[in-house]
């Protein structure tokens, strides 16, 4: 919120998606999700190929206020994908890949009329705080992170969740 | 009045009443021994229909309203449950604006949390799809067919 009415520039932010990753049980789902979804793929793909991927559909999630207050003031709902490269190795009795994978945030901080959200029993309306971008007062933005994993596996293999936890930048 | 003033001015106005109320909040939390919730338990306030045409999906008439909630924020969440024969899934798969090719196994974060009725993490069978409407909004919606001969159905609506 400072970075809307106080910076009141418009520029992108970029947010700690790990952070958010680690923090929202659910944001750790639909990470997990798009491995798994990567993973199925990239097992589709013809030995000693080098590939670059991308999810076919940006997909939304959403830090409820229950899982994390912070998160869900600063962000709400999202959008996510995956992207990166992917190398398929080895023999066809014994597939080896690895995969350097980006994962992505997009959300826009808007506040759209029609909403509302409460502090301690004041309402405070996304038509007022909208307004402030509408007279000047303040910008909306566009959120942005990711973070990159290195991903290795053997087909048939659950990549282990150790590779999926591994700090990589912001 | 200059722009920065004005700037000045609004600033000055939002950040206390934002301030104060966020400590309100930090003081609830003390004296509940835990943090304010803002969904809303949204049971008698919709009907199954209203809920339906809100979300964008279509029921079969059999269908059953358990529960709804709203939540509140700069991006809004409606959810709701609803129960039905398992004679009427595959109508409801073939209306469903998630293409069947969509759905997953298990919840994939689409479901969030469990809440009162809300409980997709007691569920049987469960499998989750989403699909993005126009305006930005995400529809998810779970299935659960692990019981013979009811099916439970979790509706989640949100902005990004």
């Amino acid at each position: 919120m400072a970075h809307y009415l106080i910076d009141n520039d418009g520029r992108p932010l970029t947010i700690n998606l790990e952070g958010m990753v680690r923090d929202v049980p659910s944001a750790t789902a639909r990470f997990q999700r798009e491995v798994q979804q990567m993973q199925r793929f990239v097992e589709t793909l013809p030995l000693g190929s080098l590939n670059s991927i991308r999810s076919t559909n940006v997909e939304a999630g959403y830090n409820t206020q229950s899982e994390n207050r912070n998160w869900f003031f600063a962000i709400g709902g999202y959008t996510t994908w995956g992207m990166g490269s992917a190398a398929v190795s080895g023999t066809r009795a014994d597939l080896a890949y690895a995969v350097d994978f980006d994962y992505k945030f997009y959300d826009r901080y808007n506040w759209d009329a029609g909403k509302s959200v409460t502090f301690g029993g004041i309402t405070v309306t996304d038509r007022f705080m909208g307004e402030f971008h509408r007279q000047g007062l303040a910008q909306e933005y566009d959120c942005r992170g990711s973070f990159k994993r290195r991903l290795t596996w053997k087909k048939g293999q659950i990549i282990p969740g150790s590779q999926l936890t591994a700090p990589g930048g912001r | 009045m200059s722009r920065a003033r004005r700037r000045l001015v609004a600033v000055a106005l939002i950040l206390p009443t934002v301030a104060v109320a966020g400590m309100n909040c930090r003081e609830n939390e003390k004296a509940n021994g835990k943090g304010r919730d803002m969904s809303e338990a949204n049971p008698s306030a919709a009907t199954l229909e209203q809920l339906a045409r809100e979300a964008g999906v279509k029921f079969p008439v059999a269908a059953r309203l358990i529960g709804s909630a709203r939540e509140s924020g700069m991006d809004d969440r409606l959810c709701f449950k609803v129960e039905l024969p398992a004679s009427d899934l595959p109508a409801f798969l073939a209306s469903s604006p998630v293409a069947a090719d969509a759905f997953e196994p298990g919840e994939g974060g689409l479901l969030g949390p469990d809440h009162g009725f809300w409980d997709p993490s007691h569920s049987q069978r469960l499998r989750t799809g989403q699909t993005i409407l126009p305006g930005q909004r995400a529809l998810n919606i779970g299935i659960d067919d692990g019981r013979p001969d009811v099916v439970a159905i979790y509706v989640v609506n949100h902005g990004t």
